[in-house]
């Protein structure tokens, strides 16, 4: 069944968060989604939070801790690792790419260049996901 | 014997952070241009009626200068990369990737691409050799001017080395433009897509395989561009 998604966005670029979240609300299912500037800050906030998000959209690029920190993070934490981990990037660098296969993410979204390709791609993707099941806490 | 290691170390190192320099770089301004791209796309969306058509008709040029820039960043970080990462070997089938190729490019309906010869089974980087056969055959197609333009891709072997042929019936290039549009930025046509990066590219993919590239072309009547590829080395590499 259909279901609205726990999301975790990880995104330090204010205009990245406002197409991120203009796509958001046209969408017809409303997803609930939670904002972190960076790594660090996403880490707080799963370490904190008892429910913690059916999915994360991970950036790369990002201050203090980045996505593969994060990454690599998450994937040590037993509570954490199986949370499935999207990758929004503009890197499509194969060594960016290899690393974060390697470490496991559960896909690799270059963002394309013109905003409705983006939204296209971002609607597809939780579109995909609102038919997951998720491990619960 | 020491000393020559040591320059040689100190020469890759710097080369790598040269490379890692150029995707920092490279990736800061593609993020920049993304959120570009996404404003002037609300602001189009947002307030078209208000702003009139003549300015949303300038909002649109400034969105074809931001593809373009994007593609620009996109084609120097390739053609940065060749030589200072590594070739990585596997065995082609260059007549699967040529048809792959051709299923990518757009190719208008008044251009026929015509795979003449059946093309070898080579070992090399499949990314860079997939580069040069794009960069030749995207250009043959995107300058052609004629009516019913007509692109072919051949082979032929000459004792160590293929030569492949790329053919087109377009416009020509003048002689004295024939060693300068293989240097980086040269472009000759004001084709939308064109950056100027596509046939140095080629080249000196081409030459880190030993290899070798050169045009024969007749002003209105078409060009030819030929390059080698030598069957040993290919193999080795």
């Amino acid at each position: 069944m259909k279901k609205s998604l726990n999301i975790l966005l990880v995104e330090d670029d204010m205009i990245e968060i406002m197409k991120f979240n203009r796509t958001i609300s046209k969408l017809a299912c409303p997803h609930n989604i939670v904002e972190a500037k960076n790594g660090e800050e996403a880490l707080n906030i799963l370490y904190k939070n008892e429910s913690l998000p059916d999915i994360i959209l991970l950036d790369l690029n990002m201050p203090k801790i980045n996505g593969l920190e994060f990454l690599t993070i998450i994937r040590k934490n037993n509570d954490l690792k199986y949370i499935p981990t999207i990758i929004l990037t503009s890197s499509n660098d194969h060594k960016d790419v290899s690393d974060c296969h390697q470490l496991g993410i559960a896909g690799y979204l270059v963002k394309p260049l013109k905003f409705t390709d983006y939204s296209e791609s971002i609607k597809r993707v939780l579109d995909y996901w609102c038919y997951n099941e998720f491990v619960t806490a | 014997m020491y000393q020559k290691k040591q320059l040689l170390q100190k020469l890759k190192n710097q080369n790598e952070q040269l490379n890692d320099y150029a995707h920092l770089v490279s990736h800061d301004l593609k993020s920049s241009l993304r959120s570009l791209s996404a404003l002037l796309t609300w602001v189009k969306e947002d307030c078209s009626e208000k702003i009139g058509e003549e300015s949303v008709g300038n909002l649109n040029l400034m969105e074809e200068k931001i593809e373009k820039m994007d593609k620009f960043l996109e084609d120097i970080i390739n053609y940065s990369e060749i030589g200072v990462t590594g070739l990585k070997t596997s065995t082609i089938d260059l007549n699967k990737k040529v048809d792959k190729i051709l299923d990518s490019i757009d190719i208008p309906k008044n251009i026929k691409v015509v795979v003449k010869d059946k093309l070898p089974v080579l070992k090399a980087d499949a990314r860079r050799l997939r580069q040069v056969f794009q960069n030749l055959i995207s250009n043959a197609v995107n300058f052609n001017d004629k009516e019913e333009g007509l692109v072919e891709v051949a082979v032929n072997e000459v004792e160590d080395f293929y030569v492949f042929s790329i053919k087109d019936n377009g416009s020509g290039i003048p002689l004295e433009y024939h060693e300068k549009i293989f240097e980086i930025f040269t472009t000759l046509g004001y084709h939308e897509k064109s950056t100027g990066i596509g046939l140095p590219m080629a080249k000196r993919i081409i030459e880190l395989y030993g290899g070798k590239i050169w045009l024969e072309s007749e002003v209105l009547k078409g060009t030819t561009f030929y390059f080698t590829l030598p069957k040993n080395k290919a193999n080795e590499a």
